[in-house]
């Protein structure tokens, strides 16, 4: 799967947008498919906001908000 | 003990109707005023889907507490939410927000108004559904992927701007 790269940071772009286990909406485009978290190499997010990133989806996945990580198959 | 706060996530079994809600959510009112906490906010998110089925479960039943806590009534909220039988999961998490917690406690209106003022808006939202207010205290995520969508455009838009995209295999 090719994934467009990114070096800028959207979460320091936009100060307003918050990473929170309450909005899955936004955490959920930081996952694959499969449910495993994208590596900020490829997001481009920085590693301040992947820090915040790991740790709301892991409260999200607590709650069933997200699922775990998909594996086999 | 000192009082924190704490945001306390549970998932009960659907029953369809909102008695069920409002009783559970008495229930856990009491214990908090039995070890002299207090609930400053009450969300029902209502029923959702489960991200993963639990207890045979494929939805879930959202209410969300906010709360001034200490470890023994945290520990007893656990230990009851474990005995009962339509809690399907849960999870409290300290927040270390700015707010004075004496002030917090003070201005805690108590569960009833909590459930008065979310039925209330409800009946707004309901209202002016065509109009962006920002009334979006007791709401959860669910409204918010179109404004980030939207949002995440105008931010690819600036970097497609700037071409410093390259395409990497994953
Ligand atoms: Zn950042």
């Amino acid at each position: 799967m090719i994934y467009r790269r990114r070096k800028v940071c959207r979460f320091c772009i936009n100060k307003d947008q918050t990473i929170d286990y309450k909005k899955p909406e936004v955490l959920m485009n930081h996952i694959t498919e499969r449910g495993k978290i994208i590596p900020r190499r490829i997001s481009g997010v920085c590693a301040k906001h992947q820090r915040m990133l790991s740790r709301e989806i892991k409260r999200a996945r607590t709650i069933a908000l997200l699922p775990f990580t998909v594996t086999g198959k | 003990m000192e009082k924190r706060h704490y945001e306390m996530t549970v998932i009960i079994k659907p029953e369809g109707d909102s008695d069920a809600t409002k009783q559970f959510a008495e229930r856990v009112d009491g214990i908090v005023n039995d070890f002299n906490g207090k609930v400053v906010e009450l969300q029902s998110w209502g029923e959702r889907k489960l991200a993963y089925e639990i207890k045979k479960n494929l939805k879930g039943n959202y209410l969300f507490f906010d709360l001034i806590a200490d470890g023994n009534l945290i520990a007893e909220l656990e230990r009851n939410f474990n005995i009962w039988e339509n809690v399907l999961k849960f999870m409290s998490i300290r927040v270390d927000k700015k707010e004075d917690i004496n002030e917090l406690m003070e201005n805690a209106k108590g569960i009833a108004s909590l459930f008065e003022k979310h039925e209330k808006k409800q009946v707004v939202e309901a209202d002016d559904e065509k109009k962006e207010t920002s009334v979006e205290a007791d709401k959860p995520a669910v409204d918010d992927v179109r404004k980030y969508n939207e949002e995440l455009q105008k931010t690819l838009r600036v970097e497609d701007d700037k071409e410093d995209e390259e395409d990497v295999e994953l």
